[in-house]
């Protein structure tokens, strides 16, 4: 008994000082950490729209309405400057090769894209991974949202977004969310 | 013993990935790409030297019958600074390294150190062991990460090397390339210490 005592305040003893020592690890790092957590929900964003001043998400009822007829949809953002809306942020899960893609597009009120990124994805690195590089992004950035985007090997309509070789699967995911948010964009806050 | 020895006994001798074949986990899942490979490197030799140095430092105190959770205790407190630092200061290479982070408590390379080397030798003796076998672990992860990410992706360190024509066996990138590539590794390595042996 005083053997198995002795062990367990040894083991104590080292459980201690370890918490101890990341107490202050932790009191070190928290503010920076949730510094960078707050700017990276809205860092995808204030890309597309570096002169915004704040973002809102919009009415409930009227994203769970657009939501029952638009499956890709998830999060719908008004992006002001000051009291102005100067645009629409987007956050879409669609299907792509290896599990879902989800994406964040913004729209600007002249009706261009103001840009996409994809946030989240398994597709595979180097082939369908490349929906992360900037050739394919690019390549929606102020493209006109009034047709639906289609994909080409050489972009050059208004409607063509780069087709990765290779990545067809890929990069037809990608395409149907952001074509979802496209048509929720039009079709309820473009007039 | 001596220092330079136990030095090039991780990197050599007993390299923990090509020889000991532990953590091998970590090695096939993080070389896809050498920026990170680098980066988990770095890691584990921080925690593989400190984690060294304080075991053997609390040896005499360490009660045997349970020196396993204190090493564990030990090194997990290590691993979850490296976290809580790199979330803070390296956001990218901590998203880049996810699960493979805080798996380096169980990565079997430290706690095999802390059992086998620092809980029987003296605290210089034991830094210098995880300098060692963290080199040898970096140096091998690193050399294999470069490799795939050349024929894999044809960059170096993100760099695109051989211009856009360049159609790169994306195979080398993909798991079964890390199967491949290490496998070779592990071959080139055994005949070139063979051959050392034999000479």
């Amino acid at each position: 008994m005083n053997e198995t005592l002795k062990l367990g305040l040894v083991l104590l003893l080292v459980c201690a000082i370890s918490g101890g020592v990341l107490a202050v690890s932790n009191s070190i790092t928290a503010p920076i950490i949730a510094e960078i957590e707050k700017e990276g929900s809205m860092g995808a964003f204030g890309e597309f729209f570096p002169e915004a001043d704040d973002m809102v998400a919009v009415d409930e009822a009227l994203l769970a309405d657009i939501m029952s007829n638009n499956s890709f949809i998830k999060e719908i953002y008004e992006v002001k400057k000051g009291e102005e809306i100067i645009g629409y942020a987007f956050k879409t899960v669609s299907n792509g090769y290896g599990g879902d893609i989800v994406a964040v597009s913004g729209f600007n009120m002249d009706g261009t894209i103001a840009g996409i990124k994809v946030v989240e994805h398994g597709e595979t690195p180097n082939l369908g991974g490349k929906i992360e590089e900037e050739p394919f992004r690019g390549s929606f950035t102020g493209k006109n949202s009034a047709n639906e985007l289609v994909p080409s090997e050489a972009p050059s309509a208004d409607n063509e977004v780069l087709l990765i070789s290779g990545a067809t699967v890929s990069t037809k995911g990608v395409l149907a969310g952001i074509n979802g948010a496209r048509e929720a964009f039009v079709d309820n806050f473009l007039n | 013993m001596n220092l330079f020895k136990i030095f090039k006994n991780g990197i050599f001798n007993e390299n923990p990935v090509l020889v000991q074949l532990v953590g091998l986990c970590s090695v096939l899942a993080i070389s896809n790409n050498a920026k990170n490979s680098l980066g988990m490197g770095l890691s584990v030799i921080f925690v593989l030297v400190c984690s060294n140095f304080v075991v053997s430092l609390i040896r005499k105190f360490t009660p045997d019958k349970i020196r396993i959770p204190i090493f564990i205790v030990v090194v997990a407190t290590f691993v979850t600074m490296v976290e809580m630092f790199m979330k803070a200061f390296l956001q990218p290479l901590y998203q880049a390294l996810g699960i493979f982070l805080p798996l380096i408590v169980v990565n079997c390379i430290i706690l095999a150190r802390a059992e086998s080397f620092a809980y029987t030798h003296n605290p210089l003796e034991s830094i210098v062991d995880g300098l060692g076998m963290g080199l040898g672990y970096t140096l091998t992860i690193t050399i294999l990460a470069i490799v795939r990410e050349l024929i894999g992706a044809g960059t170096f360190f993100g760099i695109p090397l051989f211009g856009e024509n360049f159609k790169p066996a994306a195979v080398f990138v993909a798991p079964p390339g890390a199967f491949i590539l290490l496998a070779i590794f592990i071959a080139l390595f055994k005949i070139i210490s063979k051959k050392k042996a034999t000479d």
